[in-house]
């Protein structure tokens, strides 16, 4: 078994690699992250090009790749930005970088602040949202999964797919939209309490205005993936009740409650986490049309702003923590799955 | 659908067909029966006839023409589904917005299955270090959010592509740019669903026999490995349509996508995610928003029901 994980993280490594070259080649040939810096007041050309010096921007893709990741201590760096190569120490303004491997993401080119700290900052704000959205779902979910399974063909069933089938494929600003218009416009001319269309968690007092703040983004994401996993947990629900077990607890005499729950549930129940844990590290990502439609400050709209401005520290860290999370739930998922079902083995 | 019916015990047909039917008659048999799949087809076909059919009724010219004393009206005899807000025709800039927004579902799904098949078939077929390669590739393209992908390939791409001249219209580069990427960013499982069909078709017999009679790897791969993997080829394609048309939607959504004044269902709901326009002028989002919804539906319904029709096992009486 620890070889198993021993060489599934080995397998790992060259993923990253191949990811995150990829990824920085594309942001640092997309434009000049410096064509945006100074907003209406663009600074001078010569400001501009000791700027380019000192961040590093001038040396060739694969150069700056490897700064960003093993560190550029290694190396001379231009750090007046004068066109000359200063040996080190140097008190200059462009400090000595680790390179990711050493945990060192690099500074934000828009804030000059560490970019992990900008990352995580926006991390709990989407993970709430996120962890939020994720709980509502699967519970949801499952009791319209198996209901519309223990009803197959019913008018309640059909009814149940039906509508799943156009949640599923509704666009998430048309779900927000319709949603705002209605929890959040018409409420209000109603009469009725309704609900902020602007989401900030960190305005919220108590949990119970919290729950306020998140009721609108979390529904739009909800609405949609409850149909896609009630969906997925009814064909689940179905291949197991129609099995020979089940028979056979049935013609045991058991109740069918029992036999629900005890028998069909679980066994129907383990490729749903397959499903959740490839699911969670995406959570990171965020949802990027919903955060931005309302405003809501996670790392979904963090990326979006951020792309903006090719403010390729941060674009590149969001992006390595989601692989990295990928990886490792992939994992924990494989060997969650052997506790949960005997019959499977990894060697 | 279809794994449900699957575990059901086989039915005999002991009320045999009445004559002998080809695979393909069968197939459409079967889809005939989909009551889903044929609603689908309707919506679809309706669909397409109101964005090609519309172009006769309203010129591009007038769906880009704007006249800003009548910004926001709502929806009247004159302008059915209202006016944006710099005055311009909601209902003829869905008719063209709507061509884009089909045209970039289809040919992304075909940069789709090209790349997606070409992979799937390469790695499957000849196994060893070209598979690994390939294989770490997808791996590597599937464990970044699609959308997150999708929107830094279209940062780089952006402005990258001129402007194209075809049909006597001009077409913002934009539009080839999000048909690339869309492919580009959409072909590993399908890619996967490939491989895994060709590693076991390339043990069957017929393969052996064509590699004994020394045909060359290209002919085995397109002549006799890659027709038995239609089915689910065809299923893939489906469904991708829908799937390239809400990214279409989500990234011009965003900005990054179609620009301006090339409308598209995606872009046409930039410009109304102010709160004033939602608020005041529902008709704003709610017309290009239905039209995304009822093409996504009509075409995961056709999907579904083309994959329970094109399943060998599938035998559902619907």
């Amino acid at each position: 078994m620890s070889r198993y994980i021993v060489r599934r993280l080995l397998q790992a490594i060259p993923l990253f690699l191949i990811v995150s070259l990829i990824i920085f080649i594309l942001l640092q040939s997309a434009g000049d992250p410096l064509a945006t810096l100074g907003g209406r007041t663009p600074p001078r050309a010569a400001d501009r090009e000791r700027l380019r010096r000192q961040l590093g921007l001038d040396q060739p893709i694969l150069v700056q790749y490897a700064i960003w990741l093993v560190g550029n201590e290694w190396m001379f760096i231009d750090e007046d930005g004068d066109g000359v190569n200063d040996p080190r120490p140097q008190n200059g303004p462009t400090r000595v970088r680790y390179g990711v491997l050493r945990g060192d993401f690099g500074d934000s080119i828009v804030t000059r602040t560490a970019a992990i700290e900008i990352i995580m900052d926006r991390m709990p704000n989407t993970l709430l949202l996120m962890g939020a959205s994720e709980i509502v779902i699967l519970s949801f979910a499952l009791l319209i999964g198996i209901i519309s399974a223990v009803k197959q063909y019913s008018m309640l069933d059909n009814i149940l797919t039906g509508t799943s089938f156009v949640l599923f494929s509704m666009p998430v600003f048309l779900m927000a939209f319709g949603l705002m218009y209605i929890f959040a416009v018409k409420f209000r001319e109603w009469g009725l309490p309704y609900f902020p269309t602007i989401s900030n968690p960190a305005e919220a007092n108590n949990f119970l205005e919290l729950l306020w703040y998140m009721a609108l983004p979390v529904a739009t994401l909800s609405l949609i993936s409850i149909a896609a996993y009630s969906r997925y947990i009814r064909s689940n629900m179905l291949e197991v009740i129609n099995s020979d077990y089940i028979r056979t607890a049935r013609s045991k005499g058991l109740t069918e409650r029992n036999i629900l729950y005890r028998h069909a549930f679980k066994n129907a129940a383990l490729p749903l986490a397959t499903l959740i844990g490839l699911d969670i590290p995406f959570f990171l990502g965020g949802a990027v049309v919903t955060e931005r439609i309302f405003a809501w400050p996670g790392m979904g709209r963090l990326f979006i702003d951020h792309l903006s401005r090719l403010d390729y520290s941060v674009l590149m860290g969001l992006l390595m923590l989601i692989t990295v999370a990928v990886v490792v739930f992939q994992l924990l998922t494989d060997l969650v799955y052997t506790l949960l079902d005997p019959r499977i083995r990894y060697t | 659908m279809a794994s449900a019916t699957a575990s059901r015990p086989i039915q005999l047909s002991t009320t045999a067909e009445p004559k002998a039917q080809t695979p393909t008659q069968r197939v459409i048999r079967r889809f005939r029966r989909h009551k889903a799949a044929m609603v689908g087809l309707f919506i679809l076909i309706g669909m397409i006839l109101y964005v090609f059919g519309g172009a006769f009724v309203y010129s591009e010219a007038y769906a880009n023409f704007n006249d800003t004393s009548i910004r926001l009206q709502p929806p009247s005899a004159e302008h059915p589904m209202g006016t944006d807000r710099i005055g311009r025709d909601i209902l003829a800039r869905t008719i063209y917005g709507g061509q884009i927004s089909l045209l970039i579902g289809v040919l992304a799904v075909l940069v789709e299955i090209t790349v997606g098949t070409t992979v799937g078939a390469l790695a499957g077929y000849y196994g060893g270090w070209v598979d690994a390669l390939l294989m770490r590739l997808t791996e590597a393209m599937l464990s970044i959010p699609s959308l997150l992908l999708l929107l830094v390939m279209a940062k780089f791409f952006s402005s990258r592509i001129p402007d194209v001249e075809l049909f006597g219209r001009t077409f913002s580069g934009s539009v080839i740019v999000i048909i690339l990427i869309i492919g580009l960013t959409s072909w590993m499982t399908l890619a996967r669903i490939v491989r895994s069909n060709v590693l076991s078709l390339k043990e069957t017999e017929f393969v052996l026999a064509a590699r004994a009679l020394g045909l060359p790897n290209r002919r085995i791969i397109m002549a006799h490995i890659l027709p038995n993997t239609m089915a689910s080829i065809i299923v893939s394609l489906t469904l991708g349509v829908a799937g390239a048309i809400l990214s279409e939607a989500y990234v011009s959504f965003l900005g990054l996508g179609v620009q301006a004044p090339t409308a598209s269902w995606g872009n046409m709901l930039t410009e109304a995610q102010e709160f004033q326009i939602i608020r005041d002028a529902p008709w704003y989002w709610f017309f290009p928003g239905l039209l995304i919804l009822l093409t996504v539906l009509s075409i995961n319904f056709v999907g579904d029901g083309l994959r329970d029709a094109l399943d060998p096992r599938s035998d559902k009486k619907v």
